[in-house]
């Protein structure tokens, strides 16, 4: 079991965003998080990537229990998962190039190995060409092409996804999603929230979740 | 090596921000040069009550009669110790003359010369006391001089030694302490300087520790760019100081001031880049702990 939740809820002050949130993902699944803006998607990704702390329940991803994750520890899981932030969360003073090399440097990986994958992937989502442009002269778009590049450019056991085509036209997001599939058919694990109807009904997911219902559907 | 890539790093990434760079690092050097500015005064004005204050006079008089000759051999071994700043002799006749001089032309004391001269062997020694203990050094001294088998007495002023053990008291409990407090502002004006520029790496420092950069790796560069600032900017600080203080010493040292700046001792130049650095580095420290 890659991702395993129990009873978990969280809230913010009274109000809770999470209650008795209980699923499980096993190792190459491609899971789906939905709900209404609100609903908690991005609360769950956040708990799951260690951002936010474990209130009530129990969580565990990759192997580590987040209950009991030391900050020590924290950087040694994330180095598990790749994220794609709603926010981006990219450098804008940095190119595209820089930007995705970040993931990999962080991991000590060699000069030549950086270059190697980070060209790789950027030719994956479509931004070669902008590898030496600095970010914050990049589209919303393009930003967020950066950050799915940064994200897989690792090879996570587990990649989290939110809302990672909410600034993409249709077609673009159809695109990225088939990136992220092909990514999941080599053996990457991924958890991605979307309220976007047309992923979901295009995407053959293997679990979905819908935090408006609390109801799990596996496929 | 990987550590020492990322300590340059903390370096590198100056050049990517060079105005803000330039504008921290001149913050840091004028903060510094006001600070050790005010510390060379204090270090000066300390200078300055030691010197004029922090002197003991003794008068030494030796056993009338005492061979000439095993006198100067006293007087010699006088002249070599370490705390004696000044001495004045007088044999019998330069002090019958000294005294004669004193008290004015109309009166003659020179049936008093030669084998009836009442006077014996003197000397007049000023000792530099010591800062931390100048009562004990003062007795340490008379009781050096006392065991000396010719010696017959030794005068001082008790109050002279009252005065002079007070005015040290003040130099070294109100401006060592007021150096100290000094530097203490300056470093943490010069911290607090180089928190606030680091916090246009905060952005990154999230987004590292989001990828999963481990502690150590947002840390070293920080503290190294952190301890660049406060050691380019002390160095900087430092060396206009060192032109002040020239500049000053040759507008003071004439007439009719003849007050001699002294620049700060190493002791106290390396204080300052220490304090600098270390402040700094705690600050850095603590930008990465919130």
């Amino acid at each position: 079991m890659l991702v395993k939740v129990n009873k978990l809820s969280h809230s913010f002050g009274n109000h809770w965003v999470l209650k008795n949130l209980s699923f499980s993902v096993q190792e190459k699944e491609f899971v789906i998080v939905t709900g209404h803006s609100g609903a908690g998607k991005t609360t769950l990704l956040q708990l799951l990537h260690g951002v936010l702390p474990v209130q009530r329940g129990e969580a565990e991803i990759a192997g580590y229990k987040l209950n009991s994750l030391s900050q020590a520890r924290l950087p040694c899981l994330r180095r598990e998962i790749g994220v794609v932030f709603q926010d981006f969360k990219i450098l804008g003073n940095k190119t595209v190039g820089e930007n995705v090399a970040l993931a990999l440097e962080v991991r000590g990986k060699h000069k030549a190995q950086i270059q190697r994958r980070v060209n790789a992937v950027l030719r994956g989502v479509q931004m070669d060409h902008m590898r030496d442009v600095t970010c914050k002269n990049l589209s919303g778009g393009e930003q967020q092409r950066v950050a799915i590049a940064r994200a897989i450019v690792v090879n996570p056991k587990i990649l989290l996804a939110d809302e990672p085509t909410g600034n993409l036209d249709n077609d673009l997001s159809l695109r990225l999603v088939q990136i992220f599939r092909k990514f999941n058919e080599h053996g990457t694990t991924v958890i991605m929230a979307t309220h976007n109807k047309t992923i979901i009904e295009e995407l053959a997911c293997t679990q979905l979740i819908d935090l408006d219902k609390t109801r799990y559907t596996r496929s | 090596m990987t550590i020492f890539k990322l300590l340059l790093k903390g370096v590198a990434n100056f050049k990517a921000n060079k105005f803000e760079f330039a504008l921290t690092l001149l913050g840091v050097v004028l903060i510094t040069f006001i600070g050790t500015f005010l510390v060379l005064v204090a270090h000066n004005v300390q200078n300055r009550i030691v010197a004029d204050k922090g002197e003991m006079q003794f008068q030494i008089y030796w056993k009338k009669g005492s061979d000439a000759e095993l006198v100067k051999e006293d007087w010699a071994r006088l002249g070599r110790m370490d705390s004696v700043q000044e001495m004045q002799t007088f044999e019998p006749g330069s002090g019958l003359q000294v005294l004669a001089d004193s008290l004015g032309e109309d009166l003659d004391l020179s049936w008093f010369a030669g084998k009836n001269n009442p006077l014996p062997p003197t000397a007049v020694v000023s000792i530099n006391l010591d800062r931390k203990r100048p009562e004990e050094q003062a007795r340490e001294f008379k009781e050096e001089i006392q065991s000396l088998q010719r010696v017959d007495r030794i005068h001082y002023n008790p109050l002279q030694l009252d005065s002079a053990g007070s005015w040290l008291k003040f130099s070294r409990s109100v401006l060592w302490p007021l150096n100290f407090i000094l530097l203490l502002l300056v470093g943490l004006i010069v911290g607090n300087t180089i928190k606030l520029a680091q916090l246009q790496v905060q952005d990154e420092i999230a987004v590292l520790r989001l990828v999963g950069a481990a502690r150590w790796y947002i840390l070293l560069p920080l503290l190294s760019g952190g301890a660049f600032y406060a050691l380019a900017g002390g160095a900087l600080a430092l060396g206009l100081l060192k032109i002040t203080q020239v500049s000053l010493n040759e507008v003071l040292n004439t007439a009719p001031f003849w007050l001699r700046v002294e620049y700060l001792t190493w002791h106290q130049s390396l204080t300052v880049l220490a304090v600098l650095t270390s402040v700094t580095v705690i600050f850095s420290w603590a930008n990465i702990r919130k």
